[in-house]
């Protein structure tokens, strides 16, 4: 694909519509609807690299458990009033059916422009449930990472060419890095296509040396809060600065905040944003041509469709200027 | 009476009637439809269940649920002048988050940091424990801003035990003033840091007149800080035994006067899931038999119960009631 300076894409989900209702992992004729206008829209706003808008998904952890027949628990709450259901892992992981391939598939179908398959990754789905049957958390995390390569050698099998590994455990138990790191391998070593990290909301600091040399080609990272305290104040940004990620890998840098409440940012900010990316990441012309942008994180946050279509506006807008600098 | 129960930290809102409600009314809110005044009326219906839920499962003494806050570390900051919220991150190592304190200014109180639903669970139970984060735990998870007065994080941990203080002055007749701070032992401190944690609280409690807990979960004891929690100017101590099997042994080894805090049931923080056997608690308690004083201590989890869905937490706070019950038997 034939990309233009800083290439944009998303991350994975959009608000649902009204009219989607009850998604628990399944394509239903809504969300084949929602994903179609999702798909428009995008292509009109000449983002880069799709993503479906996961309008099918319940939650990015707990559909898993369901696809492979666990018991799900009720709510926890993760922040504020948001919450989501644990699933329990109470026998050995098994694939028995594909998990994202038809939604996969579906999407692709409806744009000639490349489509992200995405997957949630091990250590996120280990962390996020509770485990009742494996003795080790390795047993537990590479255990998902095989459930994990089988779906994903299915979606290479489907014609994807660009899939993206959800990791935003990245940094929860960081002193697993390296058992972290091989769950990723085992997903994405020999896949024969671009791979994709995302992250976000982790102290990064924390295992950033170690984002460099993740088993993926591209890391995509939430920074729009480091963004706006800027490289005095950010601890995150100084170590990017020092030492760039780009020096190792393509970088997806997340400008856009996502989280409810937050109203459609201005050009300003979000231009701000772009240059200070620039500042820490793009010390080489080389380097700049590894950067992407993007969102945070998906949007399935913001809750509503209106504000998440400005914040993809107002991104795209933002793009489009810095880019006529090159 | 023998061994007491207590719980720490927010209690699970949702599963039940009152609980899914305000989910749902909030969720209104949010998106420009809810109604405040249902919201703030479900919040005090909730606070008063889940006290008597916690009663109910004989935790002697209950805190008010913390059912409104948005997070667990940095919620007082709400009330305080001089502070903004930025960036999400998780909590420690779990999948919970909080939001980043930028301090920008002097740091000052607006209004008290106790609110309404303290009182409101004073009407569920005449004994309710008032929590807090600390103020160590407050610093460490908070960012100077450009506009800071404060030169370091100790500086500003010492602004946030004043803000405390202040508060704490005004305060009378509560049975016991708890304040978490994970931060003390969570793997990503140094033992340095520390090393303010003594005249923090020094200057903080000097010449109050409350009974203070100083709580502590999400890590592991080196014999120094354990040295250096015993030693704190409060009346209560609470520790961590479920990520430290060893914290039993190292409390063997060490004189002390405080009332402890046993955090030994597990609150689903690192995964798993499984209901403790009673007698297998009773066990390990009964290890502790003379190196603790068992009449005024209290069992508990180690870390709040919001890691596990209700029913789960409900069962949790019910084997804390009966271990404790049978130790008193």
């Amino acid at each position: 694909m034939k990309l233009p300076h800083l290439p944009t894409t998303g991350v994975g989900s959009f608000p649902k519509p009204s009219y989607v209702t009850g998604a628990k992992g399944h394509l239903d004729e809504n969300s084949r609807r929602a994903t179609r206008e999702f798909i428009k829209r995008q292509e009109a706003l000449g983002i880069d690299l799709l993503v479906d808008g996961e309008f099918y998904r319940g939650d990015m952890a707990t559909d898993y458990y369901r696809a492979l027949q666990l018991p799900v628990a009720d709510w926890t709450r993760s922040y504020d009033n948001r919450f989501w259901r644990k699933g329990i892992v109470d026998k050995p992981l098994q694939r028995t059916e594909p998990i994202q391939l038809e939604q996969f598939k579906h999407a692709q179908s409806l744009t000639q422009k490349p489509m992200k398959a995405i997957l949630t990754g091990p250590t996120t789905l280990a962390n996020w449930g509770f485990n009742s049957y494996y003795k080790t958390r390795e047993e537990l995390v590479l255990s998902w990472a095989e459930v994990l390569r089988e779906e994903a050698l299915a979606l290479v099998k489907a014609g994807a060419r660009y899939i993206q590994v959800d990791e935003p455990a990245v940094a929860e138990r960081y002193w697993e890095t390296d058992l972290f790191r091989e769950g990723l391998r085992r997903v994405t070593e020999g896949l024969g296509v671009y791979t994709i990290t995302h992250i976000c909301y982790g102290d990064f600091p924390l295992v950033y040396p170690n984002i460099a040399n993740l088993p993926v080609d591209q890391v995509d990272i939430e920074l729009s809060s480091e963004l706006d305290l800027g490289t005095e104040r950010s601890n995150l940004l100084q170590m990017m600065k020092k030492d760039p990620l780009t020096n190792y890998k393509d970088v997806a840098a997340g400008v856009i905040d996502v989280r409810p409440g937050v109203s459609v940012e201005d050009l300003k900010t979000v231009v701000r944003r772009i240059n200070t990316v620039l500042e820490v990441l793009a010390p080489t012309d080389e380097a700049l041509r590894r950067i992407w942008i993007d969102p945070d994180c998906g949007f399935r946050t913001t809750k509503s469709p209106t504000v998440a279509y400005g914040k993809m506006e107002v991104m795209m807008e933002a793009v489009k200027q810095v880019r006529r600098r090159f | 009476m023998g061994l007491k129960s207590t719980v720490v930290g927010p209690y699970p809102r949702v599963g039940s009637q009152c609980g899914d409600k305000l989910r749902r009314e909030l969720n209104r809110l949010y998106e420009g439809t809810g109604n405040e005044e249902l919201v703030r009326s479900l919040r005090k219906d909730l606070t008063r269940e889940v006290v008597r839920e916690m009663v109910s499962a004989d935790i002697n003494l209950p805190n008010y649920g913390l059912i409104d806050v948005h997070d667990e570390l940095t919620w007082p900051l709400e009330c305080v002048e001089g502070v903004t919220f930025g960036g999400m991150k998780k909590i420690f190592h779990t999948n919970v988050h909080y939001r980043q304190a930028i301090v920008d200014s002097e740091v000052r109180r607006k209004k008290p940091l106790i609110g309404d639903l303290y009182r409101v669970a004073l009407e569920a139970h005449p004994s309710v424990k008032v929590e807090f984060p600390g103020p160590f735990t407050m610093a460490k998870h908070s960012v100077l801003g450009k506009g800071s007065p404060y030169r370091d994080l100790n500086d500003l941990a010492e602004a946030y035990a004043r803000l405390f203080r202040e508060e704490l002055s005004g305060l009378k007749n509560i049975p016991l003033i708890q304040f978490n701070e994970p931060s003390i032992i969570a793997p990503r401190t140094q033992i340095e840091e520390t090393s303010i944690v003594p005249e923090l609280y020094s200057k903080m409690l000097n010449g109050l007149k409350l009974p203070v807990a100083v709580w502590t979960f999400y890590g592991k004891y080196s014999p120094k800080i354990l040295d250096t929690l015993l030693s704190l100017p409060v009346d209560m101590v609470g520790l961590d035994f479920v990520w430290d099997a060893e914290t039993d042994g190292l409390l063997r080894k060490c004189s002390h006067d405080k009332v402890i805090g046993i955090g030994l049931i597990d609150s689903g923080d690192r995964g798993y899931v499984q209901f403790e056997d009673p007698n297998q608690v009773l066990q390990r308690l009964s290890k502790l038999k003379g190196y603790v004083d068992f009449e005024e201590s209290f069992l508990s989890s180690n870390a709040t119960l919001e890691h596990l869905p209700r029913d789960y937490a409900r069962t949790k706070a019910a084997l804390i009631g009966e271990v404790a019950r049978r130790i008193d038997g």
